[in-house]
């Protein structure tokens, strides 16, 4: 596209409601195209990491809840699985799978609100209030689950905080049945609406290459095709024994690696999640659902864990001197990593295909600032 | 991820830098001790190995550690506190074979400074930025080492252990009075 006009440059946020929080974007606008799009970030630092060194091990994991607000639950799980791994620490089967049921709700619960908010950036408002009614009833078992609705400080250091009971249990099969009938209305609504396919397919597209390179990681890495999910590739905790296919772009609209397929990676995995949630309902063992460690001290040394979040690889580096608080505490976002390389796939976008691109992306900003 | 990955690995850096690679140290992610001058380069050749995305790099600022993550060589002496310097650590991943190994570069803590390698990774940037913006490691090479979470006119290196917290910024006070102070501010004014 060639207008030559004159370059004029644009603020887009930090208060803009296609910026998903505040986000700052600096466009370089020639007419409608942007020539360059530069994120500027750090609105919502809170300096987790400097918090994180002045608590107890278990006090971190409620930081690390404020992290991705949206997905609280895996983050919880990476930052645990650090701290568990350097203190030797195990884990009973019934909290691994309590572990497993609660990150599956919670990344069901994330991919609804991409979903619903992806479809009013696109201009489409009813799919937003039919996503939330139905991630409502998530919240509901993890309330019950937990006793908060967003921020759980449910996983902790040797297992979880309270048990997935019976009770439980039956309503995450009435959720099951209920939300595998909502998925055929979530497509008929959005999915393969003309309008919504006509904005997204073919609409800023990563290549895998740039994906790679950017360490883009989660939906928006299997959009592009390439099968990489560390729940298969790298198993932690006992994801080996479910049966569940990764989720990668299926181009039946639009080319691998645009916004129509990362979208619909995104609706692929809550069926998949769905599959997982309903066999750890069935398997779920009687007995204790966490270990009792009273201090927890781990050894020196330091280690790198990951786990599989809602938006891609959440890994924590995490250091110990032997004390009874974390030395260093470094937590990689998958959400940093996707926008440091934004400039590089925005380049010579329509603005409006631009809100395509970051609702698509689907990043949170406290999970990027820290 | 096999120990013995990393250690094969690490037998072909060292057959290639020599004196640049240092020490293979084993802790729970066992990761390769390398010389500042030629992370660029070492980093490179684990590309071309095959580690094609940078997961992870972080700064760590060692002052103040009581006993040292790395496992002591002499089990019989009493664990003692490491150097105190400023460390930079890169952790790479392969999607080809899906092996991690990570890298570990020591600088001196009154000016730490190394080539950048966010001409390998275009990940880097950011994270390079980052480690700037919370340590003051400066990055040679990069297109635009700046403040990246911090506002620009931010004073001090913040994750630094001997970071002294600012009682003001712009005009504004922010320093926690002990709870109830204004109660009994208004009780000796009485």
């Amino acid at each position: 596209m060639t207008v030559h006009g004159e370059e004029l440059v644009i603020n887009m946020g930090p208060q803009h409601p296609s910026t998903h929080g505040v986000l700052r974007l600096l466009l370089k606008t020639d007419g409608e195209v942007v020539g360059e799009a530069l994120p500027q970030i750090g609105y919502l630092h809170r300096c987790f990491e400097k918090s994180a060194e002045r608590v107890s091990w278990n006090g971190v994991v409620p930081y690390t809840d404020r992290m991705d607000y949206v997905a609280a639950i895996s983050n919880e799980w990476s930052f645990v699985l650090a701290a568990e791994k350097l203190g030797n620490a195990t884990v009973p089967e019934r909290g691994e799978y309590c572990r497993v049921i609660s990150a599956e709700l919670q990344r069901i619960a994330s991919h609804l609100v991409a979903f619903g908010t992806f479809g009013i950036d696109m201009g489409a408002f009813t799919p937003f209030l039919h996503a939330f009614r139905d991630r409502e009833k998530i919240l509901d078992i993890l309330e019950m689950m937990s006793g908060a609705r967003l921020l759980y400080h449910y996983i902790r250091i040797g297992g979880v905080m309270s048990d997935c009971d019976s009770k439980i249990c039956e309503m995450i099969k009435l959720f099951i049945k209920d939300m595998r009938t909502r998925l055929p209305e979530y497509h008929q609504l959005l999915s393969y609406n003309r309008i919504f396919i006509e904005r997204t397919a073919n609409v800023g597209i990563i290549t895998r290459e740039q994906a790679i390179n950017y360490n883009i990681t989660g939906p928006n890495l299997r959009a592009t095709g390439m099968e990489w999910d560390l729940r298969k590739c790298d198993p932690y905790s006992i994801y080996d024994r479910f049966e569940f296919k990764i989720a990668v772009g299926t181009c039946e609209h639009g080319v691998s690696g645009d916004s129509w397929n990362r979208y619909m990676v995104r609706l692929i995995e809550i069926e998949e999640s769905l599959k997982i949630l309903e066999q750890a309902v069935e398997q779920i063992p009687a007995g204790p659902i966490s270990a009792a460690i009273k201090v927890f001290k781990p050894a020196p040394g330091e280690i790198y864990a990951r786990t599989e979040g809602a938006r891609g690889e959440i890994g924590f580096y995490v250091i110990s001197d032997g004390d009874l608080k974390p030395f260093r505490v470094k937590a990689k976002s998958p959400s940093f990593c996707a926008l440091s390389g934004f400039h590089e796939y925005s380049r010579n976008l329509m603005i409006a295909d631009l809100v395509a691109l970051l609702g698509s992306i689907d990043i949170v900003l406290g999970e990027v600032d820290r | 991820m096999g120990i013995t990955v990393s250690k094969t690995v690490y037998n072909q850096l060292k057959t290639q830098f020599g004196d640049a690679i240092g020490e293979y140290i084993e802790t729970a992610s066992p990761f390769i001790e390398v010389k500042s001058e030629s992370i660029r380069e070492v980093a490179r050749f684990c590309k071309e190995l095959g580690f094609d995305s940078l997961m992870c790099l972080s700064a760590v600022d060692t002052k103040g550690m009581k006993i040292s993550s790395s496992p002591q060589e002499n089990k019989t002496q009493k664990p003692a506190p490491p150097k105190e310097e400023i460390q930079v650590v890169y952790h790479l991943n392969s999607t080809f074979t899906r092996d991690k190994i990570a890298l570990k570069v020591c600088l001196d803590r009154t000016s730490p400074r190394l080539p950048s390698v966010s001409s390998i990774w275009g990940v880097a940037n950011w994270h390079e930025r980052e480690a700037y913006d919370m340590f003051g490691v400066i990055f040679d090479g990069h297109p635009a080492l700046s403040r990246i979470l911090c506002p620009e006119d931010w004073e001090g290196w913040p994750l630094r252990k001997d970071y002294v917290f600012p009682e003001r910024y712009h005009d504004v006070e922010h320093k926690r009075k002990p709870s109830g102070a204004e109660f009994l501010d208004g009780e000796k004014k009485q």
